[in-house]
């Protein structure tokens, strides 16, 4: 047992060494090129958001951002298929009532964390957030809420299974936005709605519905990735 | 020239990670590790080029200044969800091979596995 921990203790070596080397080789070259954000902002004119994050990942990577989102729906359909299985066992695991504080405060921070996650997707392409942030966001006020009032009672208020069927028409409807151009003649990608001002709410082209769907489509699953989990154990 | 504070707490994470993720026999442990390291590997990206003298890359109409390169952010963004998307799928097959041999210890899943393939084919 020794000699096998030896032998694995020099193999993270030689990887944590192999990382290092990486570490070093990219700040060496990172600072000699030093980072030129100027073709971002001469490829987001056109687009005309603020947040340049958001025109790479909704622009010039799309077809990344859309694979990303395949990866997720595919990631979620594996553990609703895994877990849906199990689900009808009865939980042994008993319910523990939360206390007063916790209930009123949940019932209080719901509505305002729900606000907050919309703000952070619709301004995506003005500010720092977008829609894999909000949609993360408004599934942890959900989940606040389940730790407080059992994943039962909200289960039922906000059903995962009948949220199920948009987040497919989510997914069918960012699939259009981005090959939709390519019907029409143009190449694909080159978007839809006109750019708007820069710096405007009604700017960005596409970044903003493209943002609300990816939201919508991030809080489903996670959400019903929360919510498998929770009723698998019947309790947190 | 000296690496950025981030940069060495990166690697520092990414060690601990490799170490949980190699040494350590438990299951649920060694995905913690696997969030570890990835979460190191995101914080190396973002620090490459975090400079005292440039500031975010969220533009300003009508005032010009220094700003970082968004690009590595824009990557990191898809590391995460794609880390979570993992993590959940790993912990659901980790729950059904804890169901199947009531351990979450992956030597004596191995051995457990093995005995079922001998007992299937002597």
């Amino acid at each position: 047992m020794i000699r096998r921990n030896a032998r694995l203790g020099a193999v993270s070596g030689v990887i944590v060494a192999a990382f290092c080397c990486l570490v070093w080789f990219g700040f060496e070259l990172g600072t000699e090129r030093s980072a030129n954000p100027s073709i971002w902002i001469e490829a987001n004119a056109p687009i005309g958001a603020t947040n340049l994050v958001s025109t790479i990942y909704l622009g010039a990577r799309l077809f990344d951002t859309v694979l990303e989102v395949l990866v997720f729906a595919v990631a979620v359909l594996g553990v609703r298929h895994y877990l849906e299985e199990k689900a009808r066992q009865v939980s042994t695991v008993e319910t523990l009532p939360e206390s007063h504080v916790i209930r009123v405060s949940a019932h209080l921070l719901l509505p305002l964390i729900t606000l907050l996650g919309i703000y952070v997707t619709v301004f995506g392409h003005l500010s720092p957030g977008g829609g894999f942030s909000g949609g993360v966001i408004v599934a942890s006020g959900v989940l606040l809420v389940a730790i407080a009032l059992g994943p039962h009672a909200i289960g039922q208020r906000i059903p995962p299974e009948r949220l199920e069927w948009f987040e497919w028409i989510a997914l069918l409807m960012i699939l259009a936005i981005v090959l939709i151009p390519a019907v029409a003649g143009d190449p694909p990608l080159s978007g839809i709605l006109p750019p708007g001002r820069f710096g405007r709410l009604y700017s960005g082209g596409d970044l903003l519905p493209l943002n609300l769907l990816i939201g919508a489509k991030v809080f489903i699953g996670s959400w019903g990735i929360i919510h498998h989990f929770l009723q698998h154990r019947g309790e947190i | 020239m000296s690496a950025p504070i981030g940069i060495i707490v990166a690697v520092l994470l990414f060690g601990i990670g490799i170490l949980g993720l190699i040494l350590r026999r438990d299951l649920v442990i060694k995905l913690l590790a696997l969030g570890l390291i990835n979460s190191s590997s995101i914080l190396c990206l973002v620090s490459l080029d975090r400079r005292p003298d440039v500031s975010p890359p969220i533009l300003v109409p009508g005032v010009e200044f220094a700003i970082v390169d968004p690009l590595p952010q824009a990557m990191v963004l898809s590391a995460i969800v794609i880390n979570f998307a993992i993590l959940a799928l790993a912990l659901v097959f980790v729950m059904r091979l804890v169901e199947r041999y009531h351990t979450t210890d992956s030597l004596r899943i191995e051995h457990e596995i093995e005995r079922d393939r001998e007992e299937v084919a002597p």
